[in-house]
């Protein structure tokens, strides 16, 4: 089957257009500088509603990971499906496009590269960086 | 605390065969254990006046319990629900039993799981059944190709990372509940696999490989949970629910990691390798008076090797990361010093969902093991798991 896109809703549209314009935005609390991932209505940590949309680096490190020795999608090659942690802290599902799945580690650094699924959807990847 | 003989115990068991059950249908599953819960008991079936369901797979309905009231002719219950906690729900369900019946709200409470997984969902449809269901994140984790083998899969390579853990000593897991399932004439696994076997079958997803992972399995369950007196006049021996725990954290990985929300001073407690069963387990061990080293046989969740593993841990059989290195050498095969899943587990016995879990440890505190009795057991755990690592439920059963 080829990926399951997501289907923005009003509270993530943000982040998905930040991902179609390749400059990936997230939440990030005014009071305690939290960056929130998925898409909140209040700050996790301080229950803050003052979230302003901010440009992350799009860098970061795995945090965990694991290789599907059969791919649930139609892609070529092994998928490698990836917890990241963003150098803003925040946390991320994504994967890591990689000719190497081998090498991939946990620690590795990271960046996001992005994949346009769609008219609509851009998803963050990431690869080694 | 309720009065003597008001204390709410398990007085019936159903546990119909489980397997490849082609032609089988969800209801008549739940109907079949309920039926063999109610005559293992003896009790009259108007005394029922508590249900509670968790639904199906697919043709789910929100009030699956009205369901199966109907087709047992249970008219009128003074409590019901179709609980919605996934595997973890039939813990959560004795625990809501017990509550039930020690409040006086209900006489006694039928518990029951049923479903046909294996052969009620038509090939190539699961995943996107398992989508549609709903069971996991859609937007943020499902495009990515999340599965549960993988998730459960990126919990044991941050395990291996941190701790050292090894793909031989989580084989250990699964040589133990097939040796058990052995010994269990109704188990769906039953041939003895090794270490060596684990480790040359195929990868599922790394480091998870196919016999780490517990197969997809119809089956059903039911419990019968009333007071100790009313057992009394019932046929078996009851089982004493001597303390029940629980507790959820989240659905995605990325919180589960970080322990968002928790109080700072609790986010060290809790991570990915790291899950609140911890605090289940001070409840359930609390509330029995007893510690992890009194249970006599553990039959604790088992969706994966390292679903074990954790538990381990978190349940304080040993410091957090030494699951490894307590889970080799045979201590959890029966002889050794935690006889685990001697029904064989999901990993081997089968079914689904953790009813299957509950109903051995009773069978273990009625002397009914056969071949896997453990001698003289007085104290069972049992755990369920769900989503995963992220929703537990824990009851410490006694002998009466
Ligand atoms: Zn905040």
């Amino acid at each position: 089957m080829s990926r399951s896109l997501p289907v923005p809703s009003k509270i993530s549209q943000p982040f998905w257009d930040s991902c179609k314009a390749e400059r990936m935005q997230l939440q990030r609390c005014d009071d305690c500088g939290t960056y929130a991932y998925y898409p909140v209505y209040v700050c996790p940590e301080c229950a803050s509603r003052a979230l302003t949309w901010t440009k992350v680096s799009g860098a970061g490190t795995i945090h965990t990971f694991t290789v599907a020795a059969r791919s649930s999608f139609d892609i070529a090659g092994p998928l490698v499906v990836a917890l990241v942690e963003l150098d803003e802290g925040a946390m991320m599902v994504s994967n890591i496009i990689t000719n190497a799945p081998e090498s991939v580690h946990i620690g590795m650094p990271v960046r996001v590269r992005y994949e346009k699924a769609s008219d609509d959807i851009t998803l963050p990847l990431f690869e080694p960086s | 605390m309720p009065h003597p003989g008001a204390e709410a115990v398990i007085a019936g068991l159903g546990e119909p065969p489980v397997g490849r059950l082609t032609g089988s249908n969800p209801t008549e599953l739940h109907v079949e254990a309920a039926m063999l819960a109610i005559e293992d008991s003896g009790i009259d079936k108007h005394d029922i006046d508590g249900l509670m369901t968790s639904g199906t797979f697919l043709n789910d309905n929100i009030r699956h319990h009205m369901i199966i009231g109907e087709h047992l002719g249970l008219h009128c219950k003074t409590f019901c629900d179709t609980l919605r906690t996934g595997g973890q729900s039939y813990l959560n369900g004795v625990q809501i039993a017990k509550w039930a019946v020690e409040t006086g709200q209900c006489k006694a409470v039928l518990l029951l799981r049923g479903d046909n997984i294996l052969t009620g969902v038509p090939k190539g449809t699961g995943l996107k059944a398992y989508i549609d269901y709903g069971a996991h994140p859609l937007e943020f984790e499902v495009p990515f190709g999340i599965t549960v083998p993988g998730v459960y899969a990126m919990v044991a390579q941050r395990h291996m990372h941190e701790f050292g853990t090894t793909s031989e000593q989580l084989a250990a897991i699964a040589v133990a509940c097939r040796k058990h399932a052995s010994m269990n004439p109704k188990a769906f696994k039953r041939e003895p696999i090794t270490i060596a076997d684990v480790l040359e079958s195929p990868m599922v997803s790394t480091p998870l490989r196919l016999l780490d992972c517990s197969p997809i399995c119809d089956g059903a369950g039911a419990l019968l949970i009333t007071s100790l007196e009313r057992a009394r006049d019932l046929k078996t021996k009851p089982v004493r629910i001597l303390g029940t725990g629980q507790a959820q954290s989240y659905y995605h990985l990325a919180h589960l990691a970080r322990a968002t929300g928790a109080r700072a001073e609790d986010k060290a407690r809790f991570g990915l390798t790291r899950t609140v069963q911890s605090v289940a387990a001070e409840q359930a061990f609390g509330r029995a008076g007893v510690k992890p080293s009194d249970i006599d046989v553990a039959e604790l969740y088992d969706s994966f090797t390292i679903t074990v593993l954790l538990q381990l841990e978190d349940l304080g059989y040993c410091a957090k990361g030494e699951g490894g290195a307590f889970a080799a050498g045979g201590r959890l095969e029966l002889g050794g010093e935690l006889p685990v899943n001697t029904h064989g587990g999901l990993l081997s016995f089968g079914s689904s969902g953790g009813i299957n879990h509950i109903i051995e440890a009773a069978r273990q505190m009625r002397g009914e093991g056969g071949e896997r009795q453990v001698p003289n057991a007085q104290l069972a755990l049992a755990t369920n798991v769900s989503a995963v690592a992220s929703n537990h439920s824990i009851a410490i059963l006694g002998r009466d």
